[in-house]
């Protein structure tokens, strides 16, 4: 039974490493049990979630869901009821990770018809309630859990999927406290022990097993407690806790990202962005504060993300080449163009459509947008029909330059007779975007050549 | 597949039968829709008494309540987790679980942990508490907690009559009856391998037993109540849904809903109604059936269609 040693996930990402990841997929190759492939798919998907792969996080959550739906089913017809509510919870926890909240609760309130005596499944019940927003629920289902907790290490599991719950709060400080103090004292040392023979490290966030549960709880909870620490400014506990993290795994990216955060020192963030260059709180955090304007060293992936956070565009697309599938490199180059006449070093440009596309989903950096409102632009372009003018006028409105769509602020008449839906060469300047259209100061219409 | 278990809730009234679902409430009288008011996102039950209906949404926390003369609706915030209720003559009062409250109006009355079942007996309500295995007996007027009984935790269900409480308890698989008027445990009997839900069917006990694929039920012209107070039991006897007794539900039932003399059973993990041993409908969600006085009625959450059928189980 899995079901005790599920933690909480809230608001704390993790780097997957490599190691973690291949190490589930050879759980999903070599262990064919329910509870192996359930557990696999969790964590698979929470991996991926933390490296911001979301389309396969997803993917990986929707096979939960599929294993413990089919699970339910069999276990009913084999009148296996506890298998059937464990199940039950397991889909019902799968469908939060999908952001179903209406079908996580009527799964888990199905589950605890079968299992309200059940600590695990109290414990899944909050977790989910937390993973979909309704923090009181989950709450209230995660006291029941601690209600009935049999033993040492799911007790303090449940103390943490509370604390969990209870927000920036001093009963949840003083829950992680107890929590991270049972862990270290004396009734653990031959867990502890067993750790270090052998030499085990991974955490999860669905362990099987005590080691493994023991190991990733005292993680969460120091980081929690060290995020706790943070956000009330108290940067001398907050560094200890992440340090005594880091004491246990050294690459451990949530804590990095913590102590970066802590000395906005561009060395700490190249040890964070090393750990998981794919995390957006981190992502964010160094575009909000870019440290200096030193020059970005080494060609690891960790450089590559920060020099593409520093601007530099060239790389923030080789990323997106390499990674497509990332949300985290789409996130950054949403923010990035190449498009060379917004460098700021040229008054005039020809501007392929591809280019002016970018610019409807573009957020404007100040350097582009003084080079925006310098250049002139010449294109092709085809209106649509619009009102009749006297002789010698055309009146356009609207219009495209291959596929984007361009338009004036107001009917604006050329002299001429111009023909609609005919390419006609314009020479404008962009002011801006509206809707999925961009929005042109018209310079200049003659006739393509 | 499970679309079904948080869709729609229907409840069978003099006037009609109301739908909740998505958002909306409506009144159903045979095949025509009387109104349409707007409604909870998520319903889980509706109850209704001559006046009104109210369908609760334990997810986001809310109760519709609706005249239902002309389906004037008000939408109001309820406890957190409101997950039971039921009218008392023209009060509504709900059970929210995890703020652990039985609620009138504003006025609300502090529970015990985990409170689950809300039911009603001779104008009294009662409240059971898993967690705490507590039976509670809460007074009207004044809104108040008159008697305290502590009995097992982990209940699954309850069922009230004018004199018994009847709790079925799944792991341990027996039945509890405790004694209303003197607020006792009365007695306790093994039913089954696994029973989860229990109906009183006329001067019967109907209990679905999902591990044997089963509705237990008491034979013969004794109450239950009657029988344990003798000391005995004339047994209790696995019924199939076939007259003849010898078939098995195909799958495990695990609701068992009566009216009168009739009953219906269920299963939740595929949302089948079962009458005779054969499937009448699929699909259904836990609280989109019901009992009325010519047969049964459910809400096809797909093809968005109440549904009616005579087809019943009579003891």
């Amino acid at each position: 039974m899995i079901a005790a040693l599920v933690l909480a996930l809230l608001f704390q990402t993790r780097i997957a490493s490599d190691f973690e990841i291949e190490q589930m997929q050879k759980q999903l190759a070599s262990s064919h049990d329910f509870l192996s492939q359930l557990s696999a798919r969790l964590n698979l998907g929470d991996l991926r979630a933390t490296r911001n792969e979301n389309a396969l996080s997803r993917a990986e959550y929707a096979k939960a869901f599929e294993l413990a739906s089919k699970q339910r089913v069999e276990a009913r017809r084999a009148s296996n009821l506890s298998q059937y509510a464990t199940a039950t919870a397991y889909a019902g926890l799968a469908k939060a990770k999908l952001g179903d909240g209406a079908q996580a609760f009527a799964l888990l309130e199905e589950a605890t018809r079968y299992a309200s005596d059940d600590a695990k499944t109290w414990n899944l019940f909050s977790t989910a309630m937390s993973l979909v927003g309704r923090t009181s629920k989950a709450t209230s289902a995660a006291r029941n859990a601690v209600a009935l907790a049999d033993n040492q290490l799911d007790l303090n599991i449940y103390r943490y999927t509370l604390a969990s719950t209870l927000g920036d709060t001093a009963e949840s400080e003083r829950l992680l406290v107890r929590v991270i103090d049972e862990l270290q004292s004396p009734a653990f040392a031959s867990l502890r022990r067993e750790i270090a023979r052998k030499e085990s490290f991974e955490i999860y966030s669905t362990a099987r097993g005590e080691e493994a549960a023991y190991l990733s709880l005292l993680n969460r909870a120091r980081l929690r407690l060290a995020s706790m620490y943070e956000k009330r400014g108290d940067a001398t506990k907050a560094r200890a806790t992440y340090e005594s993290v880091l004491k246990d795994r050294n690459d451990e990216p949530v804590a990095l990202a913590g102590i970066a955060r802590l000395s906005r020192s561009e060395r700490d963030y190249a040890e964070a962005f090393e750990a998981n260059p794919f995390s957006l709180e981190l992502i964010r955090d160094y575009q909000r504060r870019l440290p200096n304007d030193d020059k970005v060293e080494g060609d690891t992936l960790g450089a590559q993300v920060r020099r593409a956070l520093r601007g530099d565009a060239r790389a923030a697309l080789a990323l997106q080449k390499k990674y497509p599938d990332n949300d985290a490199i789409r996130s950054i180059v949403a923010t990035k163009t190449d498009v060379a006449w917004l460098r700021g070093d040229v008054d005039t440009a020809t501007p392929t459509p591809a280019e002016l596309r970018a610019l409807l989903t573009h957020q404007l950096t100040a350097e582009e947008r003084r080079a925006l409102d310098r250049v002139t632009l010449t294109a092709n372009a085809s209106f649509d029909a619009a009102a009749s003018a006297s002789q010698q006028q055309t009146i356009f409105e609207t219009g495209t330059i291959g596929d984007v769509k361009i338009r004036f602020s107001e009917p604006t008449a050329f002299t001429g007779t111009f023909a609609p839906n005919t390419p006609l060469r314009l020479t404008f300047r962009i002011l801006g975007a509206a809707d999925d259209a961009l929005l042109i100061e018209p310079l200049k219409l003659e006739a393509a050549r | 597949m499970i679309g079904f278990l948080l869709a729609a809730a229907i409840a069978v009234t003099s006037r009609g039968t109301i739908v909740a679902h998505d958002r909306s409430i409506e009144l159903h009288n045979d095949t025509r829709i009387v109104w349409r008011a707007n409604g909870v996102a998520n319903p889980s039950l509706v109850v209704a008494n001559e006046q009104q209906a109210a369908a609760i949404d334990p997810l986001t926390n809310e109760v519709a309540i609706t005249d239902l003369a002309d389906g004037r609706t008000t939408i109001a915030k309820t406890g957190e987790t409101p997950i039971d209720a039921l009218f008392l003559g023209r009060d509504l009062y709900i059970l929210n679980r995890d703020s652990r409250t039985l609620q009138r109006g504003n006025a609300t009355v502090a529970l015990a942990a985990d409170p689950a079942f809300l039911r009603e007996s001779r104008g009294t309500l009662y409240v059971y508490s898993r967690l705490e295995g507590v039976l509670q007996e809460i007074g009207t007027r004044p809104f108040a907690i008159r008697r305290t009984l502590k009995i097992a935790p982990f209940a699954s269900d309850l069922q009230l009559n004018a004199s018994f409480a009847y709790l079925t308890y799944p792991r341990a698989g027996k039945l509890v009856i405790v004694d209303l008027a003197k607020m006792k445990p009365y007695g306790e009997q093994k039913v089954g391998a696994v029973p989860v839900s229990v109906a009183l069917v006329a001067r019967k006990l109907a209990i679905a037993d999902p591990s044997a694929k089963r509705v237990w039920m008491i034979e013969g012209a004794q109450t239950f109540s009657q029988a344990v107070a003798r000391g005995f039991l004339r047994g209790l006897i696995g019924l199939g849904l076939n007259r003849n007794r010898t078939s098995q539900f195909p799958s495990g039932v695990d609701r068992v809903i009566a009216r009168g003399s009739s009953w219906i059973a269920y299963d939740s993990s595929t949302g089948t109604i079962y009458r005779g041993g054969k499937p009448i409908a699929q699909a259904v969600g836990p609280r989109a059936f019901a009992l009325t006085r010519e047969g049964v009625v459910w809400w096809d959450d797909t093809a968005l269609r109440l549904h009616k059928s005579t087809a019943v189980q009579h003891d």
